[in-house]
């Protein structure tokens, strides 16, 4: 879906990077060196987001923000004091992230800064099911299929994080919100309901002492 | 009470009391001096009275005129005249009389008796003399005493409180430094208004002195030791957090993505490695700690068989880069230990091979310098610049971050060989230049200097 820039020199760190938001099909490029990734953006100058560790050989992530052009720029990096955040937002990055980070949140601020620049597609199709974001509809094969708000609303948090799994408790205060007091059985009952409607028995699946997972 | 306080009270009453002392016994002095001459001659003036007495009486025995009323005549005007000079004259037949200095109503009297020369022996001449210039005298030199002591005090009261301030100043400016040494504040130290002064406080000024500039060099050196070890922190927290986020975010992908066979394999072997470069960084430290604590056997070192060691640990990698190593060996024995060199030279040498590219070369010499042994080992790889090469002494620096954490290191190694090479007298030293290679100096005791350290 998105066009996105990983420049992380440790190895294994953008490769998790990578492996993340391929989960929510996205095209990743990854690059292990600031030079590398100088000479690159002047190949490939258009990213849909740009995902950058601040101490990185050759050239720092500071100074690499003049190769950066328009592309919004995440900063992912270990170094957590004030002074450095600040260094880095007025840098004209549009987010901040320190590690060690957590997946969800890695892919809600990418996910905030697609929405943002409208690059996400508000349109999913699994099978003969269509879901748009958007319009806040769900057809099966042009038929459609009627959802209370708070069955869309946890299928858009589920289709968000698809591939992911979330925990009752995180379905919970991402579709109900943080402030709601229910038992996590409401999420069962939702999620068996979504399940029935949309015809989702294989897609929404539950993973064994996690919970829900929808997978594409 | 201040110290001025009670200096100044002490002396001050002790000085008073040994004037007053010797005022009141000069006066007593000249008191009795003035008196006894008074006494002498008051005598004086009765002895000579009674004589006259006597040849008035034989001349009237002469003109048969010695009669009772004659006699009364003439006393009386002796009387008279003696009177006015405030003596009391008076003739007593054959009776006692109290003779002496004596006190009456106010006034000091000279009484004196005096027995007429025969034929009147009978007679006694009594003269009493009211001694009032001596009164008034004996008052004014009192008056005068008085007013000396007065103003002996004054003046020396005023002279003493002002030499006290004088002398006792510089203490209470030395004080008043001294707090704010104790607050931890202020300069600790600097120089005393005008000249230093050669007696106590002086000496006590520049100990004072003395004792701020160790507290400041002591304090600087405490300040620069905590930024080092700040930094060690900072640089060991980044250290740490990077294996972990590793460890953690694919420990995550596993629990929640839908992983594949190949991905699962990828997440594992990741967790692996980490966890291990955790570990290893976790021994090192500790083996670190350990070795700056206890002090090491050093013994007869052969070098060669050191770098045989090291090369065999090493062969693997150095084939794979296909790097042309050249020796040249002048000195082939160190004092210290075997194994701990090992790891030295193993840790200089991965160093060496990291910065060269294929094929490069690398030279390992030998040869003595000012009595130490000098071991090199040079490359002609990427090199560091002057900024990088000062920091690499420190724990968890890397010139090359990359390349040296992907090949697993912590940025431990120099200071570990650092900490061995030092711990047995020697030192180490880098010279390099970017683009054109690195060359370290290791400088380690000959077997012969140091046998007397002995094992």
């Amino acid at each position: 879906m998105a066009d996105i820039l990983i420049v992380e020199d440790e190895e294994s760190i953008n490769q998790l990077i990578k492996q993340n938001l391929m989960l929510s099909g996205h095209h990743c490029t990854q690059i292990f060196d600031g030079g590398e990734a100088r000479r690159h953006l002047l190949k490939k100058p258009s990213y849909d987001v740009i995902i950058m560790d601040i101490m990185l050989p050759g050239v720092n992530g500071l100074e690499l923000m003049r190769d950066t052009g328009d592309n919004p720029v995440i900063f992912l990096t270990a170094k957590d004091g004030i002074s450095d955040k600040i260094a880095g937002l007025t840098s004209g990055a549009w987010d901040y992230l320190t590690k060690p980070f957590e997946m969800l949140e890695l892919l809600a601020r990418v996910n905030l800064i697609l929405q943002k620049t409208k690059k996400e597609v508000d349109t999913l199709k699994i099978g003969k099911t269509k879901i748009n974001l958007c319009a806040r509809s769900v057809f099966i094969s042009d038929r459609e299929v009627e959802l209370t708000p708070q069955e869309f609303e946890l299928l858009e948090v589920l289709v968000r994080n698809r591939n992911i799994a979330l925990s009752r408790e995180q379905l919970l205060e991402l579709a109900w919100g943080i402030d709601y007091m229910g038992d996590t059985r409401t999420v069962d009952v939702h999620i068996n309901k979504l399940r029935k409607k949309l015809d989702f028995e294989d897609v929404i699946k539950t993973v064994y002492k996690m919970g829900y997972r929808l997978e594409v | 009470m201040k110290v001025w306080q009670k200096v100044y009270l002490a002396v001050l009453i002790l000085v008073l009391f040994t004037v007053n002392l010797g005022l009141f016994f000069a006066s007593g002095f000249l008191y009795r001096q003035n008196l006894s001459q008074e006494e002498s001659q008051a005598e004086t003036e009765c002895y000579f009275l009674s004589r006259n007495l006597a040849r008035d009486f034989e001349r009237m025995q002469e003109n048969r005129q010695f009669r009772q009323e004659v006699m009364e005549k003439l006393l009386s005007s002796y009387k008279k005249s003696y009177k006015k000079k405030g003596v009391r004259v008076d003739l007593i037949r054959k009776g006692s009389y109290q003779t002496g200095i004596f006190r009456e109503d106010g006034d000091t009297v000279a009484a004196f008796a005096s027995v007429l020369p025969a034929p009147f022996e009978d007679y006694t001449l009594i003269y009493e003399k009211k001694l009032k210039g001596f009164d008034s005298l004996w008052k004014n030199i009192q008056q005068a005493f008085f007013c000396v002591g007065i103003g002996i005090s004054l003046i020396l009261g005023i002279f003493l409180y002002l030499l006290l301030q004088k002398l006792l100043l510089p203490l209470s400016l030395l004080n008043s430094r001294v707090m704010l040494i104790a607050q931890g504040r202020g300069k600790y130290g600097g120089e005393m208004p005008g000249r230093v002064r050669a007696d106590e406080i002086g000496e006590l000024w520049e100990n004072v002195d003395r004792m701020g500039k160790t507290i400041r060099s002591q304090m600087e050196l405490l300040e620069t030791e905590n930024e080092k070890k700040q930094q060690l922190l900072d640089n060991m927290a980044h250290e740490l957090r990077t294996p972990l986020t590793s460890i953690y975010g694919y420990a995550e992908y596993l629990t929640r993505a839908k992983a594949g066979e190949e991905e699962r394999y990828q997440a594992l072997s990741y967790i692996m490695k980490e966890s291990k470069r955790l570990s290893g960084m976790g021994e090192t430290m500790l083996s670190m700690r350990l070795f700056q604590r206890e002090e090491p056997l050093a013994e007869r070192v052969d070098m060669e068989q050191v770098f045989a060691h090291v090369k065999q640990i090493l062969a693997g990698k150095m084939k794979e880069k296909q790097i042309i190593l050249k020796e040249d060996y002048k000195v082939s024995e160190a004092w210290g230990r075997e194994e701990l060199f090992v790891n030295v030279f193993r840790n200089l040498l991965e160093n060496a091979l990291r910065a060269s590219e294929t094929q490069g070369e690398i030279f390992i010499g030998s040869g003595e310098t000012d009595g130490y042994g000098l071991f090199t080992v040079e490359d002609k790889g990427v090199g560091m610049t002057q900024e990088e090469l000062s920091h690499i002494m420190e724990p968890f620096y890397r010139a090359d971050k990359s390349r040296s954490r992907k090949e697993g290191g912590a940025g431990l190694g120099l200071s570990v060989a650092k900490l061995i090479v030092e711990k047995f007298g020697g030192k180490i030293s880098f010279s390099s230049e970017k683009g054109k290679g690195t060359k370290v100096f290791v400088f380690l005791q000959l077997p012969d200097k140091s046998v007397k350290r002995g094992t």
